[in-house]
């Protein structure tokens, strides 16, 4: 499952998001029991125009 | 079955025993006045006690026993090493309840312990480079489906300058600011009563500082997902 998918439809322990001035969200999550966090980038996020623009497929 | 006095049962089979004591008898089975009621098999017991001084009332059984107390009453429920399912009913009582588990598979807990063992805590850090008095986002999240985000404190800080800094918690979803906090380079703000965000709701934070020039602020979230 893609990590974005991930942050927005199950339980977490962690999350870090570094917003920047062009209007994207890197955004790391991390869940307990995991080897490592996993990252996705996103565009106007949690809007309509929520555009996913990197994604880490998380293996675990 | 109506008795003064001493009260003992000694059951013997599987049986529904009701105990009704309803005149004003302290219950003394023994000389150190406590109420033992041993039942060796399975059984459902019900124990109306009204208007009673009552010494100990110990039980002793591996079915159900429930307990309703309809005055004033100290009563203490000692469950040593049993399979047993409690209910106790208490209705207009000026009464101690004191229940000493021990050796059972249940337990008794605050609901702050049972809350963080039963959820999921989250942890949210956000942080950008801020524009000198610009309200800017710092956290955006949307509670996952079937779950309930409760938070139980926020803070935030410039992270590379002195200055003052604000921040707001804000529900999207009901277009409602949960709270509001400031201070001298940072601010830190606990909640007596978590802040609850339903499933599909979204929150916001939002940070701003009036430094005169680019900071960089960083907020974060403490909760449980449940």
């Amino acid at each position: 499952m893609k990590a974005s998918r991930i942050f927005k439809e199950k339980p977490v322990n962690s999350i870090s998001q570094t917003w920047n001035s062009d209007g994207t969200v890197s955004i790391s999550i991390f869940k307990e029991g995991w080897k490592k966090p996993y990252v996705f980038k996103a565009k106007n996020l949690n809007s309509k125009q929520e555009t996913i623009l990197e994604d880490e497929e998380v293996t675990e | 079955m109506t008795r003064k006095g001493s009260v003992h049962v000694t059951p013997m089979g599987v049986r529904v025993i009701d105990v009704n004591i309803i005149t004003s008898v302290p219950i003394n089975v023994h000389e150190t006045g406590t109420a033992n009621v041993s039942i060796s098999s399975s059984i459902t017991l019900n124990i109306d006690i009204t208007a009673q001084t009552l010494g100990a009332l110990d039980i002793h059984e591996t079915g159900t026993a429930q307990v309703n107390i309809t005055t004033s009453i100290t009563l203490n429920v000692n469950l040593s090493s049993s399979s047993i399912t409690l209910n106790v009913n208490i209705s207009s009582q000026t009464a101690d309840i004191n229940i000493d588990i021990k050796a059972q598979s249940v337990s008794v807990k605050l609901y702050q312990q049972w809350e963080t063992e039963q959820g999921t805590a989250l942890d949210i850090y956000g942080t950008s480079v801020c524009t000198t008095g610009v309200l800017t986002v710092l956290i955006g999240y949307t509670v996952p489906s079937g779950k309930t985000l409760y938070i139980y404190d926020w803070s935030g800080a410039i992270e590379n300058g002195d200055g003052l800094i604000y921040g707001r918690l804000y529900n999207i979803s009901t277009t409602s600011v949960v709270s509001v906090a400031g201070g001298n380079r940072g601010f830190q703000t606990p909640f007596s009563k978590p802040k609850k965000f339903t499933t599909g709701q979204q929150l916001w934070v939002y940070g701003r500082h009036d430094t005169g020039s680019d900071k960089i602020l960083a907020v974060h979230i403490g909760g449980i997902l449940i």
